[in-house]
């Protein structure tokens, strides 16, 4: 395999959402690229299309949301039965059974809230033997060995006793491991993980996040990050995508993107981010305004009603494309008239 | 499991005397006895009334004594002989008359609940995971209708078609021909023929009820996370939706039980009386209307018993469907 090769592209992702009230476009434009092995995170407000980009990847969006337009290639693992192939997402039926094979054998998802990811009236055991049937059916091995051995591996002391715990047995941070578990049983090589520690403590958050660049390192596995929170991306991702109002407005590695931020999002962003360090204790900056009611999107550049940087007739006119069309190393993409 | 059932059995019993307690005084609380509404309607009639007969009556039936002493014999005799009295009314031991009825009248019951699941279950789970289609307007169209129609009305209407269109004649459980007869394959075929009117009419409104639940509740569930999960991990569509969110949305199901059969009981004798049919219902009326009290409290003390034994059943089965509440958590 090769590792420049990307294992999922998404070119133009456009996923809108028809209500009652209108359109919602919630993703609207999104190109990303996950290459093996490595951790991108995407970043942005509630409400950015963060996760609705990563529901449009599963193909498990709510009822109203539809993709209109763009691909989500990904490249299917050499032994499994799509050998190597690449296929659009987009096209698959989303309840087709080669895009249940996908679901949980080529891509993992975790999510949020550990309280009810699990149905509370099965044991823990059974739900993720259950994910095992469908993905590990070429190892010999029985579903419960294979449960027993990847609930050691995320951290239970007695996967024997959590085998047949309910979901409300275990605290908070035991459930995101066993979701984890849950997640990584049918091996993928790609996991998604929404917001996995927004509910839990930063003690617990810690011991997720080390988990989870353990079992990277050890599965070897590429993750798509999704938070809200820039201390963890520092903590997590190898590249990093900033959305705003469904579209990505910088993107780079995560090194450049902290250093040399160009997007006024990203360094206004930067800027309301509390610090224990004295000397930049220069107090936080929240960002003005609000982000805009999701009917009546901006024209042009989605963020000029709350730039600092606002330029009349250019950025409430134009949108402005992610810049340079090719990553240059050192300088982070922006799609900002600044910069055009 | 069976620690939990065996204490709640117990706790029947002083259950029980609570509410026979309370089903005494209650009946005794109008004014007057049985013997103010003989004495009524004799005077009505226009017959003499013997004070002597009277007052014979009255201390035979022991209605001087206070009613605290009245309590006791009934309640002892029922304990200890299995006796529930004599009915003023019927001239008959209340024993003879209730059990018979007592037996239809669970028999409807459990029938109708078998076919208010039969239909609200498949049209409940569709309508949830079908929502704002054709079929889901039309069922809650349906539905609201169902609702909305009394059911001595629906009984009515029913009999009315049945009669002017097909000439059947719909009251009581029987046809005439076999209402004297032995029980036989032919008898239990005419008993069905019967069956079907009451258990539509008796579950219409139930079933339109718990349509509504089911698909209320079941819109609840699909939203969950543990649904995207299951979906996300690529279990098929139709598994998921049953395995996960159906098993939380039947609750009502199952806590349902435990309100049926009062509700049959005592909502049902208006159908009862409309439909002929021999249950528990008119009688029931009857006897609180004459003050026949033995038969009376008898009656409202099986009613007890059977809504708390139904109110044991969904405990039991709630706990086996779900392991929080088995666990009391």
């Amino acid at each position: 395999m090769d590792a420049d090769q990307p294992l999922l592209e998404i070119r133009d992702l456009r996923t809108h959402f028809h209500i009652r009230q209108g359109t919602v476009r919630a993703v609207d434009g999104v190109s990303l690229s996950v290459f093996p092995g490595q951790t991108l995170a995407i970043v942005g407000e509630s409400g950015c299309g963060k996760s609705i980009t990563a529901q449009s990847i599963l193909r498990i969006l709510p009822r109203a949301g539809r993709i209109e337009h763009g691909h989500i290639h990904l490249q299917l693992s050499a032994g499994g039965p799509g050998r190597g192939e690449i296929v659009d997402l987009v096209g698959l039926n989303p309840k087709g059974s080669a895009m249940r094979e996908i679901r949980g054998g080529e891509i993992g998802m975790i999510f949020q809230e550990p309280m009810s990811t699990f149905s509370p009236v099965y044991t823990i055991g059974h739900q993720i033997a259950e994910a095992a049937r469908l993905h590990r059916t070429a190892d010999d091995i029985e579903p419960r060995e294979l449960v027993l051995d990847m609930l050691a591996h995320v951290g239970f002391a007695h996967p024997d006793r959590t085998w047949s715990q309910y979901p409300h047995e275990l605290s908070g941070g035991m459930r995101q491991r066993a979701m984890i578990a849950m997640a990584l049983i049918g091996r993928p090589r790609i996991l998604i993980a929404d917001e996995p520690t927004t509910a839990l403590d930063v003690t617990t958050e810690a011991q997720i996040l080390r988990l989870m660049k353990g079992l990277q390192a050890e599965f070897g596995m590429a993750i798509i990050f999704i938070t809200h929170d820039l201390g963890v991306v520092a903590r997590m991702a190898d590249q990093v995508a900033v959305m705003y109002l469904g579209n990505i407005v910088e993107q780079g590695d995560v090194d450049t993107v902290f250093h040399a931020p160009r997007h006024p999002y990203l360094k206004a962003l930067l800027r309301s981010v509390p610090r224990l360090d004295p000397a930049e204790n220069i107090g936080l900056e929240p960002i003005s305004g609000m982000v805009p009611d999701p009917f009546s999107r901006p024209a042009g550049c989605p963020f000029h009603p709350r730039c600092p940087e606002f330029m009349p007739g250019t950025c409430d006119t134009a949108v402005p494309q992610l810049l340079p069309a090719v990553a240059e190393p050192g300088r982070t993409r922006a799609a900002c008239h600044l910069y055009t | 499991m069976t620690q939990y059932i065996i204490k709640r059995i117990l706790l029947f019993i002083p259950m029980l005397f609570v509410i026979s307690m309370l089903v005494f005084v209650l009946i005794q609380l109008p004014p007057g006895d049985y013997l103010t509404t003989v004495l009524m309607r004799m005077a009505e009639s226009g017959e003499e009334v013997d004070q002597a007969l009277i007052e014979g009556l009255t201390r035979q039936y022991g209605l001087d004594r206070p009613l605290y002493r009245q309590y006791l014999l009934w309640i002892s005799n029922i304990v200890f002989r299995g006796n529930f009295g004599r009915s003023f009314e019927w001239g008959m031991p209340v024993a003879d008359i209730i059990w018979e009825r007592l037996a239809w009248t669970v028999v409807l019951s459990l029938g109708s609940i078998v076919f208010i699941w039969i239909v609200s279950f498949p049209i409940g789970v569709y309508s949830a995971t079908h929502q704002y289609s054709f079929f889901d307007y039309l069922v809650t169209l349906f539905g609201f209708l169902g609702k909305a129609t009394p059911n001595f009305l629906l009984a009515l209407i029913l009999m009315w078609a049945g009669w002017s269109w097909f000439g059947w004649t719909m009251g009581g459980l029987f046809s005439p021909e076999y209402q004297r007869e032995a029980w036989s394959w032919a008898k239990f075929v005419d008993l069905l023929k019967h069956l079907w009117v009451p258990l539509v009419v008796l579950g219409t409104a139930g079933t339109a009820n718990l349509i509504r639940i089911l698909r209320s509740n079941l819109l609840d569930e699909l939203e969950k996370p543990y649904v995207q999960a299951a979906r996300a991990k690529g279990v098929s569509e139709f598994k998921l939706i049953w395995k996960y969110p159906v098993r939380i949305a039947i609750n009502p199901f199952i806590s349902g039980i435990g309100g049926v059969l009062p509700e049959l009981i005592s909502g049902a004798a208006i159908v009862s009386i409309v439909l002929s049919l021999p249950t528990t219902g008119p009688v029931m009326l009857n006897a609180l209307l004459s003050q026949d009290m033995y038969l009376a409290g008898s009656f409202l003390l099986m009613l007890a018993t059977l809504a708390l034994i139904g109110t044991l059943i969904s405990d039991i089965l709630l706990a086996l469907l779900d392991p929080r509440i088995r666990q009391g958590v």
